[in-house]
């Protein structure tokens, strides 16, 4: 089995997603596909249940880095992956942080991210769906002139106008006086219905549901790349932001183009780590189940508030996501490496050691064995 | 990215346990000569606390030197212990300790040119049985050290892959077998090394070439993780075992191989650690941490830790072109330190064309020079300028001016060579301009080829480098295609503007972290020699 990556527990991930269920019941359906996809998660958490006890298959699923040939997926990247995906979920006050020190650079960030990602895709109710229309409502409470929403189908920015005595939130067209704008968005005003809230996104972020036919591709690759948990399918055409890759300082398209080195096949079918991690700029105008989080500048291109785990790729990258208020209490997983001049290792060596005043060691539950050259430090609020 | 990391991963699979070969070499005249020079820089200083101390320094520099690069036993280490003046001279000025002491380094350096340095020597082994066995291998050295290597070799020359200088070159070699690395495992100053040669090795075998009595740093291959939160700091990585976390980390064997003559009444540990001894110095409270950036073959300049340079990025993937980076982080090799030169930047009013004085004062040194340089020596000297290599130095000062105007690093010893060159005003002239004495105009221009007013800039109007970020992303085209393939340019500010001025970009070679630095001499540029000083 050497080189053959296998996820081999769920264990942890079936009891929260049980968690994630019982949530789920409890929120506002936004559309049709959320009532479908709530229908969805009853049988289909029984399903997945079952599905921990199954025998694990050799997985199909072949790397390439840089170009080399196709491989099986190297127990380096498998560790990675693995680690993402048995971070398990987060718990209330009891933040996480945990380094990955590495012998070399490495899309190891992106990996984890995917490892993460790839749990959440088999978790039900892991979007942003559920929480959307309280979004949009927490706008009208900000006064914000300056956040738009727009449509699936109509034209134009539109700004959240008020909230009426029904509890129906009212938006209205930016540029509804102009005499060109097509039938559509003729009218000045609207309103946004909970269960059609999802037709609804925030101007410059990606949708939060996909347009009909248009899921995420490459799921079988998905699927495969970690064989069980099963993964649900109404994931595929909500975005999430559970899940933040912080970039490397040198900025978006360093980072992007570290990942993009990383290529997994599944038979005919090839995507790029980029391509994978769905992040909106990244990605054509689809879902996005990654946010991302520009170290060199500091902005995150979709602040929903919903982030729990951020991925940092580097130390400098790890160290600002530190001290980022956005992430002040979501769990982080930096992954460094070691071929760096010594005050940057000692950078990172100082921020641990003021960590442990109010850290305790984590035990790092990840089940292969570890890779020669990765040193790992994994700490959990006291 | 050149290497992958499923190579250096297959490689580190392979190598769970790596060796470091030491060769600890002993030289009884070496280490007069070292005890020596240490006992005369441990007396300026006690002299001396609290200011700098030029000749203690250039000691210091010479000493490090050699117990960290093949150099040879030839003349310039008399020459360099000369330098320090007549042995009467050197009893007045610091005693009869330091006359002692003095009396013996010119002895052992005049002893020492009989015999070939023993460092070159297992050198030269090491690689001739690595070329007889058709291993492959690296020299880790500072980029000034690489030909005093390749001098070991000169009827078979080293291949240009062979040596690697950085931390950056490290990160990007594949895997190989050996690694020969002369001197102390350092991670900052001289003989410095990444900690990954330790942490995350990419060859089998150091071949380690150390004089007696230099240890290596206690905590070298540092990893923080390894390091472990809950037990602070340690040795990590030639210490398996003692590390917190989770670890999967290569294990080192050691092996000391003994050469060279060892005094029959002297026991093998006789020799101190001088370059840990430097290093604990005090070196007074005007001194700080510096990061070298090397814009030239010569010249570099020194940002205090997380510094935000002005930068141009000439990638055509960057985001930001024009911005702050900070070097050794966001600031890396093949980016464009920018210079300003600015109209706005006042320099009290002793503003000149760039080359308009240091034309003048260089024809008269170059006819000095050519016509009676042992007197121009001896003048400077007695004038008070105590360089090593000064002949050498003033043959630098004569070259034609460049990106910059070379020209001696401080204004004292400016002041001294032009009062030595005789040149003045002219007395008839009436310019009520020409107030201040004539060498203060040209260091001015100095100056301001050495970035000197954008220091004052930049502390003073934040505003003008944004004013400035906006203007060159306006003609971002323009600067984009004058960099290409350039190591230097320069462009002139748009008329219409409202800043005035040219700005420079130099093209950066390498960034190198461990210096110790004045202030004075920080974000200015200057030469390589003059920096070597400040290396911890």
């Amino acid at each position: 089995m050497a080189g053959i990556g296998l996820i081999p527990s769920a264990k942890q991930l079936v009891t929260s997603v049980r968690d994630v269920g019982d949530d789920l019941s409890r929120a506002i359906l936004c559309s049709s596909e959320d009532k479908s996809a709530a229908a969805f998660t009853d049988s289909h958490r029984n399903e997945m249940s079952a599905s921990v006890n199954r025998s694990f298959q050799e997985r199909l699923v072949q790397f390439s880095e840089s170009n080399e040939p196709w491989q099986p997926i190297p127990r380096w990247a498998d560790f990675l992956i693995n680690f993402g995906f048995n971070w398990g979920d987060t718990v209330p006050n009891t933040r996480r942080i945990s380094v990955i020190s590495m012998p070399c650079e490495s899309a190891g960030a992106g990996l984890v991210a995917l490892g993460a990602m790839r749990r959440r895709f088999a978790a039900n109710g892991a979007n942003d769906s559920i929480s959307h229309y309280q979004r949009i409502e927490r706008l009208i409470a900000k006064h914000n002139d300056e956040i738009f929403l727009r449509h699936n189908n109509y034209k134009g920015r539109f700004l959240v106008e008020t909230k009426d005595r029904n509890g129906l939130i009212w938006v209205r067209g930016e540029a509804a006086n102009t005499s060109r704008l097509s039938n559509r968005n003729k009218f000045t005003r609207t309103v946004i219905l909970p269960t059609k809230a999802c037709e609804w996104y925030f101007d410059g972020e990606a949708p939060v549901q996909a347009a009909r036919g248009a899921e995420l591709p490459h799921r079988a690759l998905y699927e495969n790349l970690v064989v069980t948990p099963s993964t649900i399918g109404s994931n595929f055409i909500h975005s999430d932001s559970w899940i933040c890759l912080a970039g490397r300082a040198a900025g978006e398209s360093a980072s992007k183009n570290i990942v993009a080195t990383i290529r997994f096949r599944e038979q005919d079918e090839i995507a790029d780590l980029s391509q994978l991690l769905t992040i909106q700029d990244w990605a054509s105008r689809t879902i996005s189940r990654v946010n991302f989080f520009n170290t060199r500048t500091s902005k995150i291109d979709r602040n929903t508030g919903l982030t729990r785990l951020v991925v940092a790729d580097g130390d400098a990258a790890f160290l600002k996501v530190l001290d980022a208020p956005e992430f002040k209490s979501v769990d982080v997983v930096g992954v460094i490496h070691r071929t760096v001049a010594r005050e940057s290792l000692e950078a990172i060596g100082v921020k641990l050691s003021a960590l442990a005043q109010w850290y305790g060691p984590e035990n790092v539950d990840h089940n292969s064995r570890q890779p020669m050259g990765i040193t790992i430090s994994a700490l959990r609020r006291k | 990215m050149t290497v992958t990391a499923s190579r250096i991963f297959e490689f580190l699979d392979q190598h769970s346990t790596c060796s470091i070969e030491r060769y600890e070499i002993h030289s009884s005249v070496f280490s007069t000569l070292r005890k020596s020079i240490r006992a005369i820089i441990t007396r300026l200083c006690e002299g001396n606390e609290g200011d700098p101390n030029v000749d203690a320094d250039t000691l210091r520099t010479l000493l490090s030197e050699w117990l960290t690069v093949p150099i040879s036993f030839n003349g310039s280490l008399l020459e360099s212990v000369s330098a320090l003046g007549d042995p009467r001279a050197v009893e007045m000025k610091w005693g009869r300790d330091v006359r002692t002491a003095y009396d013996l380094a010119y002895r052992a350096s005049n002893a020492i040119q009989s015999e070939e340095n023993p460092a070159r020597i297992q050198i030269r082994e090491i690689i001739r049985r690595l070329r007889k066995d058709g291993q492959r291998w690296r020299i880790y050295c500072h980029r000034r050290a690489a030909p005093h290597f390749e001098s070991i070799f000169l009827d078979e020359p080293l291949p240009l892959d062979s040596f690697l200088h950085s931390v950056r070159d490290y990160r990007e070699v594949e895997p190989f077998d050996v690694l020969i690395k002369v001197g102390p495992l350092r991670s900052r100053g001289w003989g410095s090394a990444p900690d990954a040669l330790l942490s995350a090795p990419r060859f089998g075998t150091l071949a380690q070439v150390v004089w007696s009595g230099c240890a290596d740093e206690d905590d070298f291959g540092y990893d923080p993780v390894g390091a472990g939160v809950s037990n602070g700091a340690g040795s990590v990585s030639t210490k398996p075992g003692t590390q917190a976390g989770v670890s999967a980390v290569v294990s080192w064997q050691r092996n000391v191989i003994q050469v060279g003559n060892i005094a029959a009444d002297a026991p093998a540990s006789a020799d101190l650690d001088e370059l840990a001894f430097f290093s604990q110095l005090n070196r007074g409270s005007e001194i700080r941490h510096a990061t070298l950036v090397q814009i030239d073959a010569e010249n570099g300049i020194l940002y205090p830790p997380h510094s935000q340079v002005a930068t141009f990025d000439p990638a055509p993937t960057t985001e930001e072109p024009i911005g702050y980076r900070i070097p050794g982080e966001t600031l890396t090799d093949g980016m464009f330190v920018m210079v300003p030169i600015l109209g706005e930047a006042d320099l009290g009013g002793l503003h000149s064309g760039d080359g308009h004085y240091s034309r003048i004062w260089k024809e008269r040194l170059r006819e000095k020079r050519k016509y009676a340089p042992n007197d121009l020596i001896r003048r400077l000297q007695d004038g008070g300028i105590q360089l090593n290599y000064l002949a050498h130095r003033v043959q630098q000062w004569c070259r034609p001016a460049s990106s910059v105007i070379h020209a001696p690093q401080t204004r004292h010893h400016f002041e001294i060579l032009i009062k030595v060159l005789g040149i003045d005003h002219d007395e008839t002239s009436t310019s009520r301009a020409l107030r201040r004495p004539w060498w203060e105009y040209a260091w001015n221009e100095i100056a301001r080829s050495r970035g000197e007013a954008i220091q004052t800039g930049m502390q003073e109007h934040e505003i003008v480098y944004e004013e400035l970020f906006g203007i060159l992303n306006e003609i971002l085209p323009l600067v984009q295609s004058s960099g290409a393939n350039r190591e230097f340019f320069q462009l002139e500010i748009p008329t219409n503007k409202p800043l005035q001025g040219v700005v420079r970009f130099y093209k950066i070679r390498s960034t190198e972290e461990g210096f110790l630095v004045p202030d004075t001499m920080i974000k200015v540029i200057c030469d390589l020699d003059t920096i070597e000083q400040w290396r911890v």
